[in-house]
């Protein structure tokens, strides 16, 4: 008797499991910040792909004036290279973005400068071949080749790339480059497309204030009110 | 003689009063000529520089700028013209427009390499062309009984791993993990072939 509510428990448990991720996958996400599990383990059993929503925790920022306020560097780049991979606990992904500093608004970067920035969520694929789609709702991924107006702040504790995560006798693990992260999530990364030069904004939504204030505006009437909204 | 003085004091008293209303009036026309000259300047709205940025101000004054640039500001086609039109460098501080230093080919083969690019000497350290990733070793557990949810059958686990490294084409390591998995599965088992589950249940 014992070991047949033993075995009864055990297919439950085995089918809530199999709910589970599907729930987290679809649910909010703060649900999936608070799972402990890595992220391998949280594509459901049976299953061979996870969408997952991740909540970077910005604090939703409303005018341009705000934006740089609270932003130390402000540039104009194009995307070289993305690369997507687990952090450290395995239980996120990170992308890796290489951008060139076309242009410097503002911060202690140089035009032509290569710097490596790190925004949440990707794509991944696991060795036994199941994939995990993380991403942030809204957030339209930086393509390679893409122009962008970017407004970051460098990850604490991140030291400068230079020198660092050299390998030597092949003992050194991949170096994480980044240095850099959004300074107010997808508020702050506005993609300049067509053949216009037009701002589309990463906020969000279209009820964002940013979006809405600055979707489809030229990238010269984009960056002078960028310019103008930099204190000096 | 006494009305002589006193008509001599009078003609002295007009002449003072009359040196001394000019000498008023000289006074009150040059304070207004500074007053008269500032109201020629100024202008309501008037536009004084913030930053930056000329800003407007509302009431009268004497504006200091007339648009943006005349506040320190860079010209905004200029700065198109750089960035979108010749694809040179631009920095908004100095309002200046630069050639690349460096090849941007190379700079882009860094970033395809995940490098560090040192635009300084336009050199790219520490770049890696990963090669395809190997496994370096495998393990799995035997069968795990966990318990029975038939006549007969029974559910099992297995769980098991791999530890994975990638080269770069140079020969150093460019990233190892590991990765895990469990797998339940049912199976034909002696365990559950019993009168709970093949007779009671039935």
């Amino acid at each position: 008797m014992t070991t047949n509510i033993r075995g009864i428990c055990a297919v439950v448990a085995l089918a809530l499991g199999s709910v589970g991720p599907v729930a987290a996958g679809q649910g909010p996400a703060a649900r999936a910040a608070k799972d402990l599990r890595t992220l391998h383990d949280r594509v459901p059993p049976g299953a061979a792909h996870l969408d997952e929503a991740v909540d970077n925790g910005d604090l939703p920022v409303a005018t341009l004036e705000e934006l740089a306020g609270r932003t130390p560097i402000v540039i104009v780049g194009r995307v070289f290279e993305t690369r997507t991979r687990l952090t450290a606990d395995k239980r996120q992904l990170g992308t890796e973005v290489a951008v060139r500093v076309q242009a410097r608004m503002k911060g202690p970067v140089a035009p032509g400068e290569l710097i490596y920035l790190r925004v949440p969520g990707g794509k991944h694929r696991f060795v036994d071949g199941r994939t995990v789609n993380q991403f942030v709702p809204g957030f339209r991924s930086m393509q390679a080749g893409g122009m962008y107006v970017l407004f970051l702040r460098p990850i604490p504790g991140a030291a400068p790339a230079v020198g660092r995560g050299r390998a030597s006798g092949g003992k050194a693990p991949r170096p994480d480059r980044a240095t850099y992260e959004l300074a107010a999530g997808p508020q702050g990364v506005f993609a300049v497309e067509g053949p216009g030069a037009y701002v589309v904004p990463s906020a969000p939504n279209l009820m964002h204030p940013l979006t809405a204030r600055y979707a489809n505006v030229t990238v010269t009437d984009f960056l002078t009110e960028v310019s103008r909204s930099i204190p000096r | 003689m006494k009305r002589i003085g006193i008509l001599i004091a009078l003609i002295a008293l007009v002449v003072w009063l009359g040196s001394s209303r000019h000498v008023v009036q000289a006074s009150a026309l040059a304070a207004a000529r500074p007053a008269l000259a500032g109201q020629a300047g100024e202008t309501s709205p008037y536009y004084v520089c913030e930053g930056r940025m000329c800003a407007e101000q509302s009431g009268c004054g004497v504006s200091q700028c007339g648009s943006d640039q005349d506040c320190g500001a860079c010209d905004p086609y200029q700065r198109d013209e750089c960035i979108y039109g010749r694809q040179w460098d631009w920095d908004d501080w100095s309002c200046t427009c630069s050639p690349p230093q460096c090849d941007p080919a190379g700079e882009q083969e860094c970033a395809a390499q995940w490098g560090t690019w040192d635009s300084s000497n336009c050199y790219c350290d520490n770049p890696c062309n990963p090669r395809q990733a190997q496994i370096l070793t495998s393990w799995q557990t035997d069968p795990y009984f966990i318990d029975c949810i038939d006549c007969g059958v029974g559910l099992f686990e297995t769980s098991g791993g791999e530890t994975w490294v990638q080269y770069c084409q140079d020969g150093r390591l460019w990233d190892d993990w590991e990765s895990s998995y469990q797998n339940y599965y049912q199976d034909w088992s002696w365990n559950c072939f019993n009168w709970w589950w093949c007779w009671w249940l039935e």
